[in-house]
């Protein structure tokens, strides 16, 4: 993956990148509603899902690259809750059970929140999805029913679902929107100023 | 430990902290210290590149509502929000500035430009205003600056009967590049960064940037509790910023007033974290936050709606009725691709036609509730915002959002669309159609499925005549301590009603004139 250009000495760049990072660590990582032990996931299939890869620019750069650029940008690693949200988003059958933490920080967030009825409304869309798909972990589930897995969380009746979808597409669109390559694909110009 | 002693600290260095401090040190001899917590980037760091300039935002563009939802986007280096703003220059709106004297108690601020209020010869809020603008070279958009993405925006405006008036920017000499958000690599914006910083630091002001306040000193004895210095932390200084004049490590600075500049986030958490008196719970409470709500156009002709002057145009036509306008900006890629909903190959495809897309916003002038608020986390050490749309503004936004989609397909663009993923027409928030505009009056605003972003939070440190609605006096200094002013945004009782920046830094400039008038009240 080339980098973006720039006029700064590298291990400039990178700190300001690694800073930038560990902000959307934060961002991402409001809480964890997993399982940490089972942290050890790959965020691939996940990048499979949110980009199309039978598309040019990144089917050139490929999963791996832009998941590392994700790590060196993001430092996901370093983030067990964010880890930790993962395993639990890859854990398809487990999607009506409605962790603690996640009742929890509903009710931080939104005072006036109905978590019965939430719980209620995610498990009709869940009996929605098992009546199309076959329930297996995410990384199994074919393009079709990732995609509509992805839809679950991203119109969730829970903020804190909604939330770990919306902050796992912003890192990888962040990831990939900033790479030379995509920005000539989208006919984008990027800086002017050359230096 | 190090020590500094100054006669006035001033914390924070974007809209309000540079006006204050080269106001002052204009006005009177005195030893001036300005701080600020990001770094002091000047052009040559602006690189133009949206991601890595992302330095130049508090929490690297990361900071929002408690729940993530919502970003409340402020710049962190010295110029703050001037440096990454887009130029939009409006004045202070009169009838508000009225309404506050009547409704909160305020003295002075006198809208007649003949008024010496204080008794300090010439001061009055017009004033202020001219010199601010004069300095910050205030002008009207030329005619030949409009880029595509506003001629489209007043086209749609123009058909359907809804005025439209050119902004006024903070510029000279622009060179239309489309970079403002990234920090103008070339000084034409003319931000406090080139503008009062240099006036400031001329006339000897210090500036300690990469510092940040961990807490004010308050002495307390018979006469009543006043600030007497901060406490402060010197961070490594980042690659690319000027050099500072301390090397990293604790601080302790003396001052006889501290002028608390940094912004309606920051001020009030520092007030939290240093203990300073709230008997009636109004520090942080009633953030005005101007919720923005993109609208967005695919048109058959090529926009490339980042190129050029970024905004020229906007409409106050339902200012008056309903309080929000429609403002003409545009991103680039990155925050373009997380604003635009969903995912997938249908994601790509409106990336891959980003150059046909047109935008505006629609900004909502937003109503007071208690319940919108900061505070700080002593836990996280970090500052917690809550903000929510009232029912009232929530009816707004929508009135607002279908009359901004009518003005997009009018335009002319094949297909109009909201920040949204909240399922209006066939499952989306897309239109082809104006009579499906009405559709807008089902959104919900759920966290997470509707995009709103705010970058002017105001009013968490209120100016008012009574402590038990306010947190500071008409000349912004605190009800419960004495010789600590505040005169940044959050001073501002409710909504300034307008893009803040000119109303900020007149402000400052006001409580300067008026604080080397009254220096004995500070000694």
């Amino acid at each position: 993956v080339r980098g973006v250009e720039s006029s700064l000495p590298i291990a400039s760049r990178r700190r300001f990148l690694v800073a930038a990072g560990g902000a959307a660590a934060a961002f991402l990582s409001g809480y964890g509603f997993g399982n940490a032990a089972s942290s050890q996931v790959t965020f691939g299939p996940l990048i499979e899902t949110i980009l199309p890869f039978s598309e040019d620019p990144f089917r050139a750069i490929g999963v791996a690259a832009i998941e590392a650029r994700i790590e060196s940008l993001f430092h996901l690693a370093a983030q067990p809750p964010f880890r930790a949200s993962l395993a639990a988003f890859m854990d398809v059958a487990t999607f009506p059970a409605i962790n603690p933490v996640i009742a929890l920080v509903e009710r931080q967030w939104y005072p006036g929140a109905d978590i019965e009825a939430q719980i209620a409304e995610d498990a009709r869309s869940f009996a929605q999805f098992r009546d199309r798909y076959a329930i297996a972990d995410f990384a199994a589930l074919n393009s079709d029913a990732r995609a509509a897995y992805m839809n679950l969380w991203q119109r969730s009746a829970f903020g804190g679902r909604r939330r770990f979808y919306q902050a796992t597409r912003t890192v990888i669109l962040a990831a990939v929107y900033s790479i030379d390559s995509v920005w000539q694909a989208i006919g984008y110009a990027g800086p002017v100023l050359k230096r | 430990m190090k020590q500094l002693k100054c006669d006035v600290l001033v914390i924070g260095s974007g809209a309000a902290g540079p006006v204050f401090a080269a106001t002052l040190a204009e006005r009177m001899s005195a030893d001036v210290l300005l701080v600020e917590k990001g770094p002091h980037y000047t052009a040559k760091f602006f690189n133009q590149n949206e991601l890595e300039m992302k330095a130049l935002y508090a929490g690297h563009g990361a900071r929002s509502t408690v729940d993530g939802a919502m970003p409340i986007n402020g710049g962190e280096c010295v110029g703050g929000g001037t440096t990454v703003n887009y130029a939009l220059s409006f004045n202070p709106v009169a009838a508000v500035w009225r309404g506050w004297r009547s409704q909160y108690g305020l003295e002075g601020f006198s809208l007649d430009r003949g008024a010496s209020d204080y008794g300090v010869p010439g001061l009055n809020l017009p004033r202020c205003v001219s010199d601010v603008r004069e300095r910050c070279n205030v002008h009207t958009v030329e005619p030949d600056g409009v880029n595509t993405n506003n001629a489209l925006f007043k086209r749609g405006c123009d058909r359907l009967g809804i005025t439209t008036r050119p902004f006024d920017l903070n510029m000279r000499g622009c060179l239309r590049c489309g970079f403002c958000g990234q920090g103008c690599a070339y000084d034409r914006k003319r931000g406090t960064l080139v503008t009062f910083v240099p006036d400031a630091l001329a006339r000897g002001v210090r500036l300690l940037h990469h510092c940040s306040v961990d807490r004010l000193a308050f002495e307390t004895s018979a006469s009543g509790r006043r600030v007497i210095g901060a406490m402060a932390t010197v961070t490594p200084t980042q690659p690319g910023s000027e050099p500072n004049m301390l090397e990293p490590g604790p601080v302790a600075i003396d001052a006889s007033l501290v002028v608390l500049t940094a912004g309606s986030i920051e001020s009030p958490v520092l007030l939290q974290r240093s203990g300073h008196p709230d008997p009636h719970d109004r520090i942080g409470r009633g953030l005005i936050a101007h919720p923005g709500l993109p609208i967005g156009g695919v048109f058959d002709e090529i926009v490339d709606g980042y190129k050029g002057i970024t905004g020229s145009y906007y409409s106050d036509h339902f200012y008056r009725q309903h309080a929000f306008m429609f403002e003409c900006l545009f991103a680039h890629p990155l925050d373009l691709a997380v604003a635009i909903p969903g995912f997938g190959i249908e994601h790509f495809r409106m990336m891959r036609h980003q150059a046909n897309i047109a935008g505006f916003g629609v900004l909502l002038v937003d109503t007071p509730s208690d319940a919108n608020r900061v505070r700080w986390n002593a836990e996280t050490g970090e500052p917690e915002i809550f903000y929510q749309l009232s029912d009232a503004d929530a009816r707004r936004m929508r009135f607002a959002a279908a009359r901004g989609v009518e003005v997009m397909l009018a335009a002319g663009a094949r297909e109009a669309f909201v920040t949204s993923d909240e399922p209006l027409v066939n499952g989306a928030a897309r239109f082809t159609d104006s009579a499906q505009a009405g559709a807008c009056s089902s959104l919900q605003f759920l966290p997470h499925r509707t995009m709103m972003s705010s970058a002017h939070a105001q009013a968490t440190l209120k100016m008012g005549a009574h402590p038990e609605s306010s947190v500071v006096n008409s000349r912004g200094e605190s009800h419960f301590v004495r010789n600590l002013m505040v005169c940044d945004s959050s001073a501002f009782p409710a909504t300034c009603g307008v893009n803040p920046m000119i109303s900020i830094m007149s402000l400052a400039r006001y409580q300067a004139i008026r604080t080397a008038a009254e220096w004995p009240r500070y000694r």
